[in-house]
């Protein structure tokens, strides 16, 4: 596999590569295996260009790799976890030598000499080689980490997309301190995948405009590479990917903000049919990204399939840069987009009512992907379709993570078929496209209305007009392929690794088995869940509609360690003893209300337990019959112990009877506990009756000398 | 449409709240709602119930002798025996005070038959200060219960009404009326018998100065290798842990959610790494002085029940002997001496310390 066999070449089209200076070659070594690229390029993009496309196995299938599941990697010379930073958001530099961590690694040598070895005799792998079994296994160690700076501003604003970016600068210009965070490494978000609808301000203009203006606020602290992971109480955690000369670090920060704005934007759902994580299978936007920032593509014939109208965008960006497009597939019957109009002016084979049913990557010499399409009518159709990348464009799922942390509800929404916010949180604003508005305009609008609100200010109307579907056809749900065919079919991408649930079989010898079992494996999910998760589990049925609040609330969390916590957190373990003879709050009336403290030895020399149990003879077995307990030694190592007793008329030398665990055992009383030596009394709650008499306390209370000892104040007793 | 008519209105999503209404109507011909939020599987358990508990009242540990029992074949009846399934239960102290509370709690459930060994190891990875194994206790499996509790309720004619987006309002007599979509209904005696449904009910005022409110955080793991047991209970740290069939872990601790995860972090550190899969938080009523309440809200007369612990649902068919006026001798003497107020006797028992639970 030849340097840079993914990638375009550089030309008058989208695809060029924005961010990548093609003069600056680059060269680092991953998991033993050199990796070529760019100066610009992040480690994964660059990974991407060579051709590993592989992550690891899952039950013996390849899982790709891609921005939403890549390991996070550490320095050979630093491999401890703590160090390990996300492939899509390092730079990547000259000579830069990393390993791949967070799920186990297949035997085979990741550095050295060996590795070397095994690089000439086998050839440059396409994987990582992990084995991916457990979930949320690459789920950042970062987020276990404690900050080691505070922000505190008087506006977070949470993605630098064209909302993010119009909510910091509304919130700069009424005076306050703002950050904006950014997942990528340059703010612009996902506007110039959707391009521009007639009358609207460019969007190669409006983004690079929004930059300018944010560079000339003093106010506004942009962090780029930064992954806000948590927001509760009004701290936003945030992981940064920052550059000191050539050395990379990542950085925990805490920013303490009253009033936080979630521009966090919408992620593009995954169609569900079996080997859809299968390497070569894209999602349509996240194609679109590596293509325009680093010129990524791999192979030359690309099969588009998508119920959106900007897929076909992507289609006709894509044959601009020298890509065989051998079709755009829609699930849709009768779209219409001006988009469709231009990818038939482009001589670009269409297919309407037509998904993916299930995907199958080549075996032998042969790369690539075998896509069997179906009839979203009638099922499988045509003969498998060979391909070297499927490009898929599912519907849209506002991410709500944060929102969710910070107590927001959410809902579904079965015309979209997508989660939707609920309700409101105090000091907390959501904008563009994650609060359901469409259009760039709208999204501007959607964040100054935000940033107002927050302040307690006059929102500006929002007016959202999206093209009418006369002329641009609403998006279709995500596509769910029926089951049946070989192969996992995962419900999102990301680390949750969730896949769609066997159906429930017919259960019989049901009398042999005791019980019902779990009726669906659904609700059993051991792991968290995403977003897309829950949607996908709710289109096929494995969740119903009602419960679409709980597990989004309960289940779609930062999958922490709790281990890890622990560590950083270090809880004070339980401690205290309080030395015999305090009487604790649970033997408060238990044996009367003016027990007495005595001293008491074993005859036989034997020590007692606190909490053992004292009777008046040997044939006293019931608890409730019990006179009085052993509270403690009268010091330690002592063979004399304090005992809290109910029964009245004792004097010392008298005999009673301590049940140890194993057995009666005859016990003399010494001397009454002496006050200096407080009182001993254990009253009941303040103004309270006597409690109801147990039958020891009956027993007591048949005995005159019980009388003699009510009229007698422990405290007067030396 | 004119309001339908009930001598009950158990307001509740508990097994508790499920066991008495089914309870009040098939064993005493009561007639019953249930007002609850909407049952799900996936919803993530606020309690662990448990037949055993760190209880040091003898009193209490009689009368589960005898409820416990009944309780279990009244679940297995309708949910099967799989429902409620025998558990060996580790108890934990790690505090000299938790082991003091421990080893009486030993001696007084011993008395009364229950097989409690103290341990020496169990394998843990905290410094402990006593281990003790209860043995044959019970465990609801709360996933199985849910499903199976509609159809013994429906076969009981206990009217089940969601509590979301309905109107209640409690009256001074202790009756009560329900409007919501799924219709109309009156009570003669509304039972607030879960925290949520104390908090949604009552205004802090009318709640009885016994009852404390803290935050408890739920939290379910990724699976991971057998525990030292199935149930474990951290006495004095406020944790438990129940291990699901598939390896995960529901653990439940005291306390706002970071808190409560290094809590449980702290326990399950003899794991390598363990992730979260599910987390909840919830605010819970309990009593000051750690003994259960069964009395009457402050200037109502909607009876409350609070504070039961661990073995809360295993105590039903008592207190639903008691709203029926069925229950008499130890068992209305372990009730009346529960009440709050000034009929509250000394029936305080062990609660972890207050400096934990924050």
């Amino acid at each position: 596999m030849s340097q840079h066999s993914h990638r375009l070449a550089a030309g008058a089209h989208a695809f060029s590569g924005r961010l990548i200076d093609r003069d600056k070659p680059l060269h680092f070594e991953l998991n033993g295996r050199v990796i070529s690229g760019f100066a610009g390029d992040t480690v994964l993009s660059a990974a991407l260009a060579s051709g590993v496309t592989v992550a690891g196995l899952r039950d013996g299938a390849p899982l790709a790799l891609d921005e939403q599941f890549a390991p996070p990697v550490v320095p050979v010379s630093a491999p401890e976890r703590a160090n390990a930073l996300p492939m899509d958001r390092l730079p990547a530099r000259d000579g830069m030598r990393l390993v791949s961590t967070g799920a186990r690694l297949k035997l085979h040598p990741t550095t050295g000499a060996m590795a070397r070895l095994r690089h000439l005799l086998y050839g440059p792998g396409r994987s990582l080689g992990h084995v991916f079994d457990r979930a949320s296994a690459l789920a950042g160690p970062w987020i276990d980490l404690p900050p080691v700076e505070t922000l505190a501003v008087g506006l977070c604003v949470v993605g630098g997309g064209v909302a993010g970016m119009a909510a910091a600068l509304y919130g700069a210009r009424l005076g306050e301190r703002v950050v904006l965070i950014e997942r990528g490494p340059a703010l612009g978000g996902l506007a110039d995948y959707f391009g521009t609808t007639e009358g609207e301000e460019p969007v190669h203009k409006l983004i690079p405009r929004l930059r300018a203006e944010i560079a000339a606020e003093a106010g506004i602290t942009v962090l780029t590479r930064a992954e806000a992971f948590a927001l509760y109480d009004r701290e936003v955690r945030v992981h940064q990917v920052v550059t000191d000369g050539e050395e990379a670090r990542g950085r925990v920060l805490s920013v303490e903000a009253p009033r936080v704005v979630l521009a966090t934007g919408a992620a593009e759902r995954l169609p569900v049919f079996a080997g859809n994580r299968s390497p070569g299978v894209s999602g349509a936007a996240s194609a679109f990204l590596r293509a325009e920032r680093y010129g990524l593509w791999p192979g030359h014939r690309a099969l588009v399939v998508s119920g959106n109208n900007v897929g076909y965008r992507l289609a006709r960006l894509a044959r601009d840069a020298g890509v065989d497009v051998l079709r755009v597939v829609d699930p849709r019957r009768q779209p219409q987009s001006r988009f469709i109009d231009f990818a038939k002016a482009y001589g670009i084979g269409l297919m309407r009512g037509t998904q993916v049913h299930a995907v199958e990557p080549a075996r032998g010499s042969l790369s690539g992907l075998w896509v069997q399409l179906a009839d979203t009518g009638t099922g499988p159709s045509g003969a498998p379709i060979w391909t070297d990348q499927l490009i898929l464009g599912g519907g849209w799922q506002p991410v709500l993570a944060l929102w969710h942390m910070a107590g927001g509800h959410s809902r579904w929404n079965a015309e979209l078929a997508r989660i939707e916010p609920d309700g409101a949180v105090d000091g907390v604003a959501l904008a563009g496209s994650v609060a359901g508005v469409v259009t760039t305009p709208a999204c501007q609008q959607s964040a100054q209305a935000a940033v107002a609100g927050l302040f307690a200010r006059r929102q500006p109307p929002v007016e959202d007009r999206p093209l009418s579907p006369i002329y641009e056809t609403p998006d279709a749900p995500t596509a769910m392929a029926r089951p049946g065919a070989p192969g996992l079919a995962y419900l999102d991408t990301g680390v949750s690794l969730t896949v769609r649930p066997a159906p429930a079989r017919p259960r019989r010898f049901k009398i042999l088995r005791g019980d019902d079992g779990p009726r669906f494996p659904f609700a059993e999910q051991a792991h968290a869940l995403s977003l897309g998760d829950v949607a996908a589990a709710v289109q096929i049925g494995a969740v119903p509609e009602a419960d679409t609040a709980i597990v989004t609330a309960e289940r779609c969390i930062v999958a922490g360690d709790l281990v890890d916590a622990a560590r950083q957190q270090k809880p004070a373990a339980p401690q205290g003893h309080t030395p015999a003879p305090h009487i604790p709050d649970y033997l408060a009336g238990r044996f009367g209300a003016r027990p007495v403290i005595w001293r008491l030895a074993a005859v036989d020399g034997r020590r007692f337990e606190p909490g053992c149990l004292i009777h008046a003879n040997s044939d006293g077995h019931d608890p409730l019959a019990a006179v009085g307990v052993i509270l403690g030694a009268v010091a330690e190592g002592e063979s004399r112990f304090f005992a809290l007793i109910g029964k009245a008329g004792l004097s010392a030398g008298d005999m009673l009877v301590v049940r140890d665990g194993s057995g009666a055992v005859q016990a003399r009383l010494g001397e009454r506990y002496k006050a200096g030596e407080e009182e001993a009394s254990v009253e009941p709650a303040a103004e309270t009756p006597p409690p109801a008499p147990t039958s020891a306390e009956t027993a007591n209370e048949s005995a005159p000398a019980v009388t003699e000892a009510q009229e007698q104040p422990a405290k007067s007793e030396a | 449409m004119a309001a339908e008519s009930y001598d009950f209105a158990i307001f509740g999503s508990s097994p508790l709240a499920t066991l008495v209404a089914g309870l009040l109507a098939s064993a005493h011909g009561k007639t019953v709602c249930l007002v609850r939020e909407d049952p799900s599987e996936f919803r993530l358990p606020r309690g662990l119930d448990l037949s055993v508990g760190p209880i040091t009242r003898p009193e209490t540990w009689a009368l589960l002798g005898a409820t416990v029992p009944e309780t279990v074949k009244l679940i297995a009846g309708f949910a099967g025996r799989g429902a409620v399934p025998r558990v060996d239960p580790l108890l934990i102290a790690e505090s000299g005070d938790g082991a003091d509370a421990l080893a009486h709690m030993r001696h007084v459930a011993g008395g009364f038959g229950v097989a409690v060994e103290r341990l020496a190891d169990a394998g843990l990875v905290v410094t402990t200060r006593a281990v003790m194994r209860l043995r044959d206790a019970r465990v609801i499996m709360r996933a199985q219960f849910e499903r199976a509790a509609p159809a013994w309720l429906d076969t009981h004619k206990v009217r089940a009404l969601g509590s979301r987006g309905g109107a209640i309002t409690l009256k001074r007599d202790g009756s009560c009326r329900i409007e919501g979509a799924g219709g109309e209904a009156e009570a003669a005696q509304a039972v607030l018998a879960d925290s949520t449904m104390i908090m949604a009910l009552l205004d802090a005022d009318e709640r009885d100065r016994l009852l404390t409110v803290e935050r408890q955080t739920t939290i379910l793991t990724e699976p991971t290798g057998p525990l030292a047991a199935p149930v474990t209970l951290f006495a004095d740290r406020g944790v438990s842990l129940h291990q699901r069939a598939n390896g995960g872990v529901a653990a439940i601790a005291r306390g706002r959610a970071d808190a409560a995860a290094a809590r449980i972090g702290a326990c399950l550190s003899g794991q390598a790494h363990l992730r979260l899969a599910g987390q909840t938080t919830q605010a819970v009523v309990g009593t000051e002085d750690g003994g259960p309440l069964i009395g009457t809200a402050r200037g109502l007369k909607t009876l409350v029940v609070a504070g039961l612990g661990l073995p809360g649902a295993f105590l039903a068919p008592a207190l639903a002997r008691h709203l029926a006026g069925a229950s008499d001798g130890a068992e209305k003497a372990w009730l009346s001496a529960r009440e709050g107020g000034r009929g509250r006797g000394a029936v305080a028992d062990y609660r972890q310390p207050a400096e934990v639970a924050a």
